[in-house]
């Protein structure tokens, strides 16, 4: 077996050349986008009652499809669909597209502090189910949708689909410095977790094991607990790497809280859909245009 | 949306949205997944509930490849198939010698970048498989040869479950066995494999205990093991190695050794062949919710030892231990590659020191059952897509084309009774064409080829070797097929109802007493699809979604009683005539 601790990473030129910008999207729309869909994915992986492994796969799907394909092709909601409906497969807790269709629909229109669900109106208690009720016709214009877009995804990557997480890894590292306790875990898990929003597209560019040492070594710092002088070497991470990775997951709550600050009670909100996506770049040409004028 | 024209981020005109396909280079973006066009069709080779396959020829490489088509079933539901998922990832993450390589997917876009286009797998292309080579009446397998054989399969099987690969084992069938003419078996098809969740065998272990249910309807029924036949959920690899019992006797006996009609009846034959089951040779067998409620069984007398005395002691040493009653004492793969057998003379032979043969699978051979079967008087018509193109020759030998249009799915799989008038339109067609390729030479087969009780026609001047008994009746001379001039495949009756690709689709429709064997095989199929649909089922826990079986049925065509319908006289008929009618699950690899 080749490893089953390596994932496909992406080249350096697939990094250099993502195909949304080449297709005319200003790179901090792309940006806002991935983590846009990372929050929906993960907020309805958490509605779903889907494992974070589920969940976890489910976002690194869906920034390997945009590494390879253009935004303008496939809608952030139904990239979101079908990376999690095709992650549920992939990771033996299979959800339906009904469910998966019903749970975003709700999010994306039920008021909520949720910087990607709309803001909540002054002054109005709980909203008509009205909003987030996705008819029949919608559901299945949604779901063949989502069916597209799945191929899609696997075609993209050639269908490889393997992907190992580093949650498992990290509790392993972290029994293996004789330092387990379940303050040091649930920190490290948070950190694994918060880096699968990172903009540097952690989970692409680095292999499992350096995500769970670097996470391991912020989780230890932070509660303070003392380990071995290099310990990063014995599970193959250098000390470049893990500097590197330590800076990107600790930069990832400025991250997200600027763009929830860029993002929230905006309208129009973030363009979900192609023709919301249209319009939004068209605005930002116009808004280009006076500027230069 | 509108398209539009000069790239570029934020220049004043929108930019134009580029294909998906290619980068900014203009290359192909997407890797390991080529377009279908890269691959030249040679011809189809089979077709069947999960897929068809066609053999191929890379345009730029020129390496022969078969290409094995995904059917979506149930894609409005499901999306692309779990099934395959799993056998795509599981694929790609093995690495072994003995397990076929997945070299890349293929895809057949039909309208557009939006469809969702069909989908093949890319595998090398193997001269043999193992059933079809043991039917291969020129080819006798020797003693050295079974080792070398076995050995590879013990190694790949091994391989799987150090890691976690539990191949729930269509893959044990030997039809899924691929040998190619350099000795080497590769195990084929996963689709029903799945990574398992225990321990990884230990030597001197068995198969370990399992922590986790899994489905029990899965696996060949011929290959299954008594536990799952029992019920048993909490199974371990070890019915892995069950198969690896069946097929090494298989080697030896030249037919499946099993062969049970229904469940209940594999079952019996299982405990004739090892005895009862008692607390002591299978510990809390009773405890299993049991065969279709039955629990008790025989008394049977033992009879493996007596039965397969001509393997050798050593070698039935090995097979009693791989046919344990008892998962947890039978022998797991890395203790079997250490058995006596092995290291007794004759020592195992090398794969490269194997002769190469002409080429033989499954299919293939049931091309030949079928024509033999009902060999018509030539035919008064011409040789509509058939025509004398000598394509045949590949570097001389025989072996371009070794898989014909479905035959595998044809009326004539083994013991049909003879006498019985062909009603199917397909055959018709296999039997016509058999006639215009019929080359002058072989004279052996040909004259007077009619409708003929088949041990008559098939008897072959060479004698008999050591399987000939109970076997079914003979191709004619092996390869005469091959060395014909090959046409294109026929795709031209794809269409109309497909009664020559496919025979389980409707031919059979009409149900009468002829239809029996159509009706038996196609229980068969249905068992295996309904394996997959369980299987399907049991992975979706809670969604209850019955669809599968109905749809699945659909599939199977008319011929099909449904799982509960086949206990008709069929089956009697087929038990009585089992010892000269080979039959064998209809599934392969290729036919998925």
């Amino acid at each position: 077996m080749v490893s089953l601790l390596r994932n496909p990473l992406a080249t350096a030129d697939q990094l250099a050349s993502s195909p949304s910008q080449a297709d005319g999207i200003p790179a901090d729309l792309e940006t806002s986008l991935r983590w846009a869909g990372s929050e929906l994915i993960q907020a309805a992986g958490i509605l779903l009652r889907l494992p974070q492994k589920t969940v976890a796969t489910a976002i690194v799907l869906f920034q390997r499809f945009y590494l390879l394909s253009s935004m303008r092709s496939c809608a952030i909601t139904d990239s979101c669909h079908a990376v999690i409906f095709l992650s549920s497969k992939l990771t033996e807790h299979p959800a339906t597209p009904r469910d998966i269709i019903n749970v975003t629909t709700y999010l994306l229109n039920t008021p909520s502090p949720s910087p990607i669900s709309p803001a909540p109106a002054a002054g109005q208690g709980s909203t008509p189910p009205e909003e987030h009720y996705v008819t029949e016709q919608e559901y299945y214009i949604r779901r063949t949708r989502l069916l597209n877009v799945e191929m899609e995804i696997l075609k993209a990557c050639g269908f490889q689909t393997h992907l190992s997480l580093p949650y498992t890894l990290c509790i392993n590292y972290i029994q293996s410095l004789s330092v387990l306790s379940a303050e040091v875990v649930k920190k490290s898990f948070g950190y694994l977790t918060d880096a699968l929003l990172s903009p540097s597209l952690l989970y692409l560019t680095h292999q499992p094991n350096s995500l769970a040492v670097a996470a391991v070594y912020i989780g230890a710092r932070e509660c303070e607990v003392k380990l071995p002088a290099a310990w990063w070497d014995v599970f193959d991470c250098e000390r470049e790497e893990l500097g590197f990775l330590v800076v990107c997951m600790k930069g990832v709550k400025e991250f997200v809280e600027s763009e929830r600050k860029l993002w929230s009670g905006r309208k129009p909100g973030v363009p979900w859909e192609l023709d919301d996506l249209e319009i939004h770049l068209e605005r930002r040409r116009v808004l280009d245009g006076e500027a230069e004028v | 949306m509108t398209k539009r024209n000069s790239p570029g981020p934020s220049s004043s005109e929108p930019p134009r949205k580029r294909p998906l396909s290619i980068d900014a280079n203009g290359k192909p973006r997407f890797r390991g997944c080529d377009s279908i066009k890269a691959y030249e069709i040679l011809e189809k080779l089979g077709e069947g509930t999960f897929g068809e396959v066609h053999k191929a020829r890379h345009r730029s490489t020129g390496a022969l490849v078969a290409l094995k088509k995904i059917l979506m079933h149930n894609a409005k539901e499901d999306g692309f198939p779990i099934t395959s998922l799993r056998e795509i990832k599981i694929l790609k993450a093995l690495s072994h010698k003995n397990i076929i390589p997945l070299m890349e997917m293929a895809v057949e876009q039909e309208r557009g970048p939006a469809t969702r286009g069909t989908l093949y797998m890319v595998f090398p292309y193997m001269h043999h498989d193992l059933a079809g080579l043991l039917e291969n009446p020129d080819v006798t397998f020797s003693e050295p040869q079974i080792k070398c054989y076995m050995i590879q399969l013990l190694e790949g099987t091994k391989y799987l479950h150090q890691v976690f690969v539990l191949n729930l084992s269509e893959i044990r069938r030997s039809a899924n066995l691929l040998i190619d003419n350099r000795g080497i078996l590769q195990i084929a098809d996963f689709g029903l494999a799945r990574k398992f969740e225990e321990p990884v065998p230990v030597p001197g272990g068995g198969g370990g205990v399992a922590e986790r249910d899994y489905t029990n309807c899965v696996v060949t029924r011929w290959y299954r093991p008594p536990e799952l036949l029992l019920g048993e959920r909490k199974y371990t690899s070890a019915i892995d190695l069950w198969g690896v019992g069946c097929v090494f006797a298989e080697m030896y006996r030249g037919r499946p050794i099993l062969q049970g009609n229904t469940d209940m009846d594999q079952v019996v034959k299982i405990f004739q062949l090892c005895g009862s089951p008692t607390q002591k040779n299978m510990p809390g067998f009773d405890r299993l919710p049991g065969c279709e409620g039955v629990k008790s069984f025989g008394p049977f007398q033992r009879t493996l030892e007596g039965h397969y005395s001509s393997m050798g002691s050593a070698g039935v040493s090995l097979l009693s231990q791989l046919l344990k009653l008892d998962p947890q004492r039978r022998i797991n793969a890395m203790d079997a590659l250490k058995h006596e057998y092995f290291t007794t003379d004759p020592l195992p032979a090398k794969p490269s020191d194997l002769p190469s043969f002409e080429d033989s699978h499954e299919l293939d051979r049931k091309k030949f059952r079928h024509q033999k079967a009902h060999l018509p008087p030539a035919p008064a018509g011409g040789t509509v897509g058939i025509g004398q193109d000598g394509a045949g020759g590949w570097n001389g030998r025989a072996g371009e084309v070794p898989w014909a249009n479905g035959t595998g799915a044809g009326p004539s799989r083994g013991g049909r009774p003879n006498n019985e008038p062909w009603v199917n339109g397909g055959s018709q067609r296999y039997g016509r064409q058999h006639d215009n390729r019929m080359p002058p030479h072989d004279s052996r087969v040909l004259p007077g080829h009619r409708p003929a009780p088949d041990h008559r026609q098939w008897s072959r001047p060479g004698g008999l070797d050591h399987r000939e008994l109970g076997l079914p009746p003979r191709p004619p001379q092996a390869g005469h097929m091959d060395r014909e001039p090959r046409g294109p495949p026929l795709r031209t009756n794809r269409g109309n109802g497909g009664g020559n690709v496919d025979t389980y689709i409707p031919s059979y429709g009409g149900g009468g007493p002829d239809d029996r064997r159509g009706n038996n095989r196609s229980r068969d199929w249905d068992r295996s699809d309904r394996d997959r649909g369980d299987r399907d089922r049991g992975d979706r826990g809670d969604r209850g979604d019955r669809r599968d079986r109905g749809h699945d049925r659909g599939y199977n065509g008319g011929g099909g009683g449904g799982p509960g319908g086949g206990g008709g006289g069929g089956i009697q008929r087929r038990s009585s005539s089992r010892d000269r009618h080979r039959e064998e699950p209809v599934n392969n690899i290729y036919r998925r």
